[in-house]
């Protein structure tokens, strides 16, 4: 037999593949006759295992068991009778919400720094700067509503598109304005998490009023004072931090967030093929969206084990290679589900007519089943319902009692206008009155966008919140819904409330929300948490905290227990990143002249670039503990050689960055950051990190584009 | 009894669905480049999976499974235009980008290089490589997947394997 190289047969035969014996043995003389067909054998067959290890270091998705359960079933509406559902809970640990703080260290030479190594006392609030004058928010404010500064204007607008009655009372000053426009919570989206367990074809929602936000060829930047009229959904504007100097500012203070919802919601205007208004974007959102693999504290808390581990790292900033990055991650503790603390939970459900669609209401349904399952006679379960009317659709209920809730679920109907103001005293009252001490007491809202509250105004709602969250019950707010969204209103709400704040904008979410997430957004191992950093001006020209805009604090909240921060959750991880711009740099970040009057001893501190602490508090301690960390010059690793957890969280800044058009990025561009991105995926649990690579390509593709979105006409939103 | 029949299908779809979810979930996410659409994908396989009379395909259950999934995603990508396959873009990146800074982050192991030079390959060569050296299929079952003949397969491996073999040793030199 003559046999090339080149022949198909000679592959088949070298992957062993070649099943008729005669011509196998065949091709075996022919192989054995000559030295060429050998080497081209041995070639294949190298190959064949380079590509089979290869393709086995490819990430494996990771199925959770609810995940497999839900594919074992037989019918996607599933029957609740059958008693061979296997569902167990998928273990705590996957939830993961890391906080990257990036601080740029700007080397600046001035004759101050020697002499005021850090300072004992900090000289200057540290963020007092960064408050908006109210004038130039309410100009926003009206540059973003399209609307003038006549009062009688503003008001008209304000009737239009709120549902609190309140907010039309005649006089609305400027201030009130915009009171209302950062915390009003009237809107909270919640709803599509459920859309996991249908088995509908993975299409993305695209409602028309998604659309609507057209931004052509313009910049994030630009799109930020584009009159918004094409469509309602609203977000309170984020100013980026630039750089200070540690001799102006010495202490960086914020507060934790563990929320993902920015993530999620500049995925779906990628998805939509828009880019997100610099304004959605919240960076600190973004970076904690994914898990990462900062080890967890392993003792238990019931042991007296810490409730996170802290992790530091820093390295080379990626778009700018004289400048530092300092990330500070958080661990929650992975507790176990036996560990939780026993359970309160209130859901207070908007079954107004626009829940009804088989995403909305069923899937709520659906979910609330999964949850129920999965707790036992040590919890309690209530559902309160609003829309034309509010009402108790199941009183408090010890969860053992799955029939009862199982009815209770099964009557729920979507239908009437929405009228939430009810509906959150009630839900809340319940949940005060089964109190559990020491226990996991909360109200998850679950609405689609028009959360109504019949409220005398915004202001109340928030204040609802934030009492209840003094003693101790947390809210959660599972948003779903366009065109509409109310994010800073959700946003706002959900840190009054203490709890998190999701957003759904795909069954993929959903998901993520009700099966990965699920324990760090129903309980909470640590309240209060705080950092705060001080940088040494003998290392450090500047810095400058990436992302947190809204989360900052003023230096002294700090050691101030009675001052609210936020919570953190079984298994998250939060990241913050600092850039630094070292001191053996250049900058031209403002400096302050030397005090006259006050002496401020410095401390002599060679080698330390910031000391980073943390303050927390126990789920039911009123007092807070101190963590205190380190961080060194000679302890930064090249950003190639830094661990991919510490690249990919710096790469999704950079990526929040180029999408809000920050100056700080120094040009880096979309090819960079999705190449960086690719090579830092790691074994990628869940596939969120390569899906992030896509849209990085997607951002990159509507960025160059030629042809603008077309632009929906206005008034043509589904709600 | 029908409940213990329905258990018993349940357990045995419980034992398909453990030995095959994961490995059908990362094949669709490599046609829909989007983990969770596959997700939406694989849990459409194995309502079809419940549909089909158990005996059409014992036997054969993974290159069934494959073939429903294939075909399930293509469709899903075909409707959502939105979705584009990691090897269509890295190819034109390839084909326009000179190498830009990042490079050397990239040049991490031999493993992540194959995989990339893989990504570079026609889409239909990706795809029989991937059943064969990923799934350990056999060019029969891989014929059977893709719908394709069994010399098809023979032939669109032994390219794969030839490029990439050339490849690497440019890439050596």
């Amino acid at each position: 037999m003559k046999l090339l190289p080149e022949d198909p047969r000679l592959t088949a035969y070298a992957l062993g593949e070649i099943e008729d014996q005669q011509e196998r043995s065949a091709i075996e003389s022919a192989v054995a006759q000559s030295t060429e067909l050998q080497q081209a054998v041995a070639a294949i067959r190298d190959m064949s295992e380079l590509l089979t290890k290869g393709f086995a270091a490819e990430p494996i998705p990771e199925l959770s068991e609810f995940e497999k359960a839900r594919m074992g079933q037989p019918t996607a509406t599933r029957e609740r009778s059958g008693g061979s559902r296997i569902l167990s809970w998928p273990v705590l640990s996957s939830v993961a919400a890391v906080l990257i703080v990036a601080f740029v260290v700007l080397p600046q030479r001035s004759a101050l720094k020697e002499d005021f190594a850090y300072q004992a006392e900090p000289r200057k609030e540290d963020f007092a700067d960064q408050e908006l004058p109210i004038e130039s928010l309410i100009s926003k404010l009206q540059i973003a509503e399209g609307i003038s500064a006549h009062d009688d204007e503003i008001h008209a607008e304000l009737i239009e598109s709120s549902p609190f009655q309140a907010i039309a009372r005649p006089n609305v000053k400027p201030n009130e304005l915009v009171e209302l426009r950062q915390s009003n919570p009237r809107r909270s989206v919640i709803a599509p998490l459920l859309s996991m367990i249908h088995s509908e074809p993975p299409v993305m929602p695209k409602p028309a009023a998604m659309r609507t936000l057209a931004f052509r060829k313009i910049t994030p930047k630009q799109a930020r004072e584009l009159p918004a009229t094409f469509n309602t959904e609203k977000y309170a504007p984020i100013e980026e931090s630039g750089f200070r100097s540690p001799l102006v500012a010495a202490l960086s203070t914020f507060s934790i967030d563990v929320d993902t919802a920015s993530y999620a919601n500049v995925r779906r205007f990628l998805n939509q093929g828009q880019l997100p208004p610099a304004d959605a974007l919240r960076i600190e959102e973004m970076i904690n969206y994914f898990p990462y693999a900062d080890a967890a504290p392993t003792k238990s808390l019931d042991e007296g084990g810490a409730p996170f581990a802290v992790h530091m790292a820093q390295t080379i900033a990626p778009w700018n290679k004289s400048h530092h990055l300092l990330r500070v991650a958080l661990k929650g503790y992975e507790m176990p589900w036996e560990e939780r603390p026993s359970s309160n939970l209130v859901f207070l459900l908007d079954v107004s007519g626009s829940m009804n669609n088989a995403n909305k209401l069923p899937l709520v349904k659906e979910a609330m089943d999964l949850l129920v399952r999965r707790l036992d006679a040590r919890d309690r379960v209530a559902v309160v319902v609003y829309a034309g009317a509010s009402g108790l659709a199941l009183p408090s209920t010890t969860a053992n009692n799955y029939d009862t809730i199982q009815h209770a679920m099964d009557k729920l109907k979507a239908g009437g206008s929405t009228n939430g103001g009810e509906g959150i005293q009630l839900a809340y009252k319940i949940a005060r009155e089964h109190f559990i001490d020491g226990g996991n007491n909360r109200v998850i809202l679950c609405t689609d966008g028009d959360f109504n509250v019949g409220q005398t105004n915004s202001g109340d709602l928030t204040d609802i919140a934030e009492a209840a969250a003094d003693e101790g019950i947390s809210l959660t707010i599972l948003g779903f819904g366009m065109g509409n969204y109310k994010d800073d209103l959700l946003e706002a709400l959900s840190n009054k409330g203490k709890g998190s704040y999701a957003y759904v904008d795909s069954s993929a979410e959903a998901r993520k929300v009700f099966l990965e997430d699920l324990t760090g957004n129903l309980f909470k191992i640590a309240k209060d948490v705080k950092i705060q950093v001080e940088f040494n001006p003998a290392q450090v020209n500047a810095y400058r905290l990436i992302g947190y805009e809204n989360r900052r604090l003023k230096a002294e909240d700090f050691n101030n227990d009675k001052k609210k921060a936020g919570d953190i959750g079984p298994g998250h991880t939060v990241v913050a990143l600092y850039e630094i711009i070292p001191a053996t740099v250049d900058s031209d970040v403002p400096s302050v002249d030397a005090l006259r009057y006050q002496e401020v001893e410095a401390k002599s501190a060679p080698g330390e670039v910031a000391t980073v602490k943390l303050r927390y508090k126990q789920p039911d301690a009123d007092v807070s503990q101190l963590i205190t960390r380190t961080v060194n010059s000679d302890e930064w690793v090249r950003f190639d050689a830094t661990h991919e957890d510490v690249r990919f969280s710096a790469i999704v800044a950079a990526f929040g960055m180029r999408l809000a058009g920050s100056e700080h990025l120094n040009g880096l561009s979309y090819d960079a950051i999705e190449s960086i991105a690719a090579s830092s995926l790691g074994i990628d649990p869940g596939g969120h990190r390569s899906e992030f690579v896509g849209l990085v390509r997607r951002a990159r593709e509507l960025s160059t584009a030629d042809t603008p979105m077309p632009v929906q006409p206005h008034g043509t939103s589904q709600e | 009894m029908k409940d213990e029949r329905r258990s018993f299908e349940s357990n045995w779809m419980r034992s398909i669905v453990d030995a095959h979810a994961a490995d059908l979930t990362r094949y669709a996410a490599s046609i829909l480049y989007d983990a969770d659409g596959a997700k939406d994908v694989v849990q459409d396989v194995f309502l079809r999976l419940w549909q089909e009379p158990r005996a059409n395909v014992e036997g054969h259950v993974l290159p069934w499974l494959f073939r429903v999934c294939r075909n399930r995603a293509l469709d899903v990508r075909r409707k959502g235009g939105r979705m584009k396959r990691l090897d269509e873009a890295s190819a034109e990146r390839a084909a326009t980008d000179a190498p830009g800074p990042e490079t050397v982050t990239e040049q991490q192991d031999s493993h992540a290089q194959i995989l990339q030079m893989m990504q570079a390959l026609p889409e239909n060569q990706q795809e029989v490589v991937r059943l064969k050296f990923q799934n350990g299929m056999s060019y029969k079952e891989i014929a059977s997947v893709t719908e394709l003949t069994v010399t098809n397969v023979g032939f669109l491996l032994h390219r794969a394997i030839n490029t990439l073999r050339a490849r690497v040793v440019a890439s050596g030199e």
